[in-house]
């Protein structure tokens, strides 16, 4: 499956050969009989070794967490985009199984592996304010306010006898032995877990919670390939696995907060829907309130299977029952604005597994798309005041005070101009000067500025000037040792030697001149021999 | 004197990455960049590209072409600065110095510089100019720039629409993008383009929706977003939307609505189903697929006529 941005794949999920949790490892060898034996029958030794599988259970690691969209403490998110988290391991959200402990109806073990135990949440940061005797606080708990994970004070704990639904079909105690945490609740608080928590009302919780088919549906992996180092970072091996939100930040100008939490256990809780009702899009509560059927053996309403939940999880019933409300439109009273004042003062609150968390704002200034799309667009220069082609109209203060009109235009211009290069380069800044024909008169001065600007700007770089003016004198001194060369070539009478002969230095070739004139002249000077 | 250039000759050399040119050599090319840089506009201060707030306004682009002539002259005033007396003039105004003067050279070197630098982006040798072709680019002010740093700029030679992005052998090669502040952003592309695309970083794929601001159905309780359907390779099909339901109720206020949406009602969604073409028990790779959205791209056309002024 590809996509426009590059070639990358996506699974629906890629599920752990070997699940989290014990194990135990037997190793057999059989020793047969050898050459040198008495004949004694072949012997076989064994050993065992436990091992453990474990991971992100409780915590995760932050180098697990390969990415996290929209960047952590970005002030400009884009509300029509989904936050998600991208982590680096390709199984980790199907590693444990989130019916743990509860009771899953009709979804049989096959199907519920593939389930992620990890959901990401989005809540607005006022949605998270608690108000308690205590003052106000946010729903985020980590450092000195962690919970226990199991504990007996439910306000201060993950999994409580408190907060235990009272007509769940498994009891607090088995749902604890089965995700492995018996003994938990007895631990003093020296020696017991702690996890970080986020701690949501209910309400809110329920209204931002995926449904449990949707839970299947908010997580996937991805093969990117593994060069594409833009997408990859410093991954290895180009695999991961993405857990997307179900809620878009609409609030604009608002501070959120992405939650990745771990449901583990939590699947028969009152704030995980289970579905949708048949005739509107309002999700479907659990049976808590009221009574579960029997033959259906409590859990979850309806026999619960994947196909049936994916293919039809219009349930023929329409058992939802918020609090005694009915979550239909002919609810006529005014909205409260806000949610916690939606909820009741009594109101329940829960602590989920906080595994990774992060906070973002959305932007004011709407989307990219927005901003390009209201873009005003022309060509720079063709604005009222501009006269000719670009040319502004400015006022060259003099030194005297006063101050006279002026044309300038810098090098950016609206319509294009033919250039030719001039033969001679102006020699000062009074050369460039120009004069305005026409109505105002006063000068043209781009010319002007533009030099004397590369002249401040020349003198300004130190180095610049000294290599300038070394080049300029090398330059010079080749042509001058060129000039006497060629002069010297010329006014030899035999011109045999190469004026234009660089290699040789003025100093050599004086001197074979010299030499050969000498020769001659010798030649010249000696007496001839007379009879 | 001579130790202090001898050393300093030793660095530059170091910096070149050469460390068997002539001095002649090095100072050829420390000279040259310089000058080329100049060219393209680095280090001017930025009053003089725009000398009136009133020129780039927020939240604008403005597109020109480069002058040739203003470039001439600050060239021009960088290098007086060696003439010292009446034969440094006499010599630069010479033309018919056997060897090469001071200021030809100079020029020379530059124009290689930037030729360089500009068949290096694509241009085409032109035999009759010194350097190869103009130069425009554009000016852009915006909260763009400084919210989102990454942003890709392409230019190409051809027409460009949504569904036709031209292909690379079409591209003008951007010479220069650079911010000047925060907020606005100076690129000079090697040519007169006939479509300029401003694109969001390329960064990791993103989910998400066309969002709805206003509901449209006023009767329906539904609150409803977009998305575009893909095929099971990603392709789009056609114009194809399909409505994203949110799931909160009508009675909670206007800021709250519209965020949580009913990913198993997409899922179940029957044109998805019909376009999709993929495997048929996918389930959250297909959710995916469709909620893909890429980068968006920001086409700008060339509308009117480029004749040259004299």
């Amino acid at each position: 499956m590809n996509s426009k941005d590059g070639t990358f794949k996506f699974y629906d999920r890629v599920l752990p050969i070997l699940p989290q949790g014990e194990y135990e490892l037997g190793i057999n060898q059989d020793i047969p009989v050898g050459a040198g034996s008495m004949g004694n029958s072949p012997d076989s030794v064994s050993t065992k070794f436990e091992f453990e599988i474990t991971g992100a259970r409780f915590s995760l690691s932050p180098k697990d967490v390969h990415a996290a969209y929209p960047y952590p403490y970005n002030e400009a998110a884009q509300s029509d985009k989904l936050p998600m988290v991208v982590l680096g391991r390709r199984t980790l959200p199907w590693e444990r199984n989130p019916f743990t402990g509860c009771d899953a109806g009709t979804i049989t073990d096959e199907e519920q592996k593939k389930f992620p135990y990890l959901a990401l949440l989005l809540f607005t940061e006022d949605e998270l304010k608690q108000v308690s005797s205590d003052g106000e606080s946010l729903g985020i708990r980590t450092a000195d306010r962690r919970v226990r994970l199991v504990g007996s004070d439910s306000a201060n704990a993950i999994f409580s006898p408190g907060s235990h639904p009272a007509n769940n079909s498994i009891s607090f105690n088995d749902k604890m032995s089965k995700l492995g945490l018996d003994g938990e609740l007895q631990k003093l608080d020296a020696d017991a877990i702690f996890v970080d928590a986020l701690e949501i009302n209910e309400y809110d919780l329920f209204m931002c919670m995926p449904t449990i088919p949707e839970l299947m549906l908010t997580a996937h992996a991805k093969q990117v390939p593994f060069e594409d180092k833009e997408q990859c970072g410093s991954d290895a091996d180009g695999w991961f696995s993405t857990i997307i939100s179900n809620r878009l930040p609409t609030e604009v100008s608002k501070k959120y907060h992405a939650c990745l939490v771990s449901i583990e256990g939590r699947l028969d809780e009152d704030f995980v829907p289970k579905g949708y009702k048949t005739s509107s899009n309002e999700p479907l509560g659990h049976s808590r309130y009221s009574p579960p059927s029997q033959e259906q053996g409590g859990g979850f309403e309806i026999g619960f299977s994947i196909a049936s939940a994916i293919e039809n999880a219009e349930l023929e019933e329409d058992q939802s029952n918020f609090k005694g409300k009915t979550l239909d439109h002919s609810e006529q009273d005014a909205p409260p604005v806000g949610a916690a004042s939606l909820v009741d003062a009594n109101s329940k609150t829960h602590r989920l597994v906080l595994l990774h968390h992060w906070t973002f704002t959305t932007s004011s200034g709407g989307s990219f798309q927005n901003i390009m799309e209201n873009l005003g667009v022309s060509s720079l220069g063709s604005i009222s005041e501009a006269v000719g082609n670009g040319y502004l109209p400015m006022t060259n203060k003099l030194r005297d005070g006063t101050g006279v009109n002026a044309l300038y235009r810098g090098p950016l211009i609206p319509l294009s101009e033919k250039h030719v290069r001039k033969a001679v380069p102006y020699e000062s800044v009074d050369e460039c000067r120009a004069v305005v024909q026409g109505s105002g008169g006063g000068e043209e001065l781009s010319q002007a500025a533009a030099f004397e600007l590369g002249r401040l700007m020349a003198i300004s770089d130190s180095s610049f000037v000294k290599d300038v003016i070394r080049f300029r004198k090398m330059t010079q001194r080749e042509e001058s040792q060129a000039q006497v060369k060629n002069y010297l070539g010329s006014k030899l009478l035999d011109g045999k030697v190469n004026a234009e002969d660089q290699s040789c230095s003025i100093r050599q070739n004086l001197t074979m001149t010299m030499a050969r004139f000498s020769k001659e002249s010798e030649q010249l000077m000696q007496p001839k021999t007379s009879n | 004197m001579q130790a202090g250039n001898k050393g300093n000759l030793q660095i530059k050399k170091m910096i070149l990455g050469n460390a068997s040119l002539t001095e002649k050599q090095v100072l050829e090319r420390t000279i040259a960049t310089w000058i080329a840089g100049l060219r393209t506009f680095e280090r001017i201060p930025f009053q003089y590209l725009v000398p009136i707030e009133k020129m780039l306004p927020d939240e604008s682009i403005r597109f020109f072409h480069v002058d040739r002539n203003w470039i001439e002259s600050i060239v021009d005033g960088a290098l007086s600065i060696t003439k010292s007396s009446s034969r440094d003039v006499h010599e630069d105004n010479n033309e018919t110095n056997t060897s090469d003067s001071f200021y030809k050279r100079i020029l020379q070197l530059a124009d290689d510089a930037e030729l360089n630098k500009r068949v290096a982006h694509g241009s085409k040798v032109e035999p009759t100019e010194s350097v190869a072709g103009p130069l425009t680019g554009f000016l852009l002010r915006s909260a763009a720039v400084a919210y989102w740093p990454g942003l890709e700029v392409k230019a190409y030679s051809v027409t460009a629409s949504e569904n036709n992005i031209p292909s690379a052998k079409d591209q003008i090669r951007t010479i220069r993008q650079t911010r000047l502040s925060n907020s606005i952003m100076l690129c000079i592309f090697n040519g007169v383009p006939e479509s300029v695309l401003i694109s969001e970083p390329a960064e990791a794929i993103r989910f998400g929706v066309d969002l709805e601001l206003e509901n449209s159905l006023p009767i329906s309780p539904k609150t409803v977003h977009k998305t575009t359907v893909r095929t099971f390779d990603g392709t789009e099909v056609g114009v194809a939307d399909v409505d994203v339901f949110t799931r909160d109720p009508q009675r909670l206020p206007e800021s709250k609505r519209r965020s949580v949406l009913n990913l198993h009602n997409l899922y179940r969604n029957q044109a998805i189903d019909y376009s999709w073409n993929g495997p048929s028990n996918a389930d959250s790779s297909k959710v995916a697929i469709n909620l893909l959205q890429p980068p968006f791209v920001q086409i700008f056309s060339n509308s009117g006529t480029n004749k040259p002024l004299n």
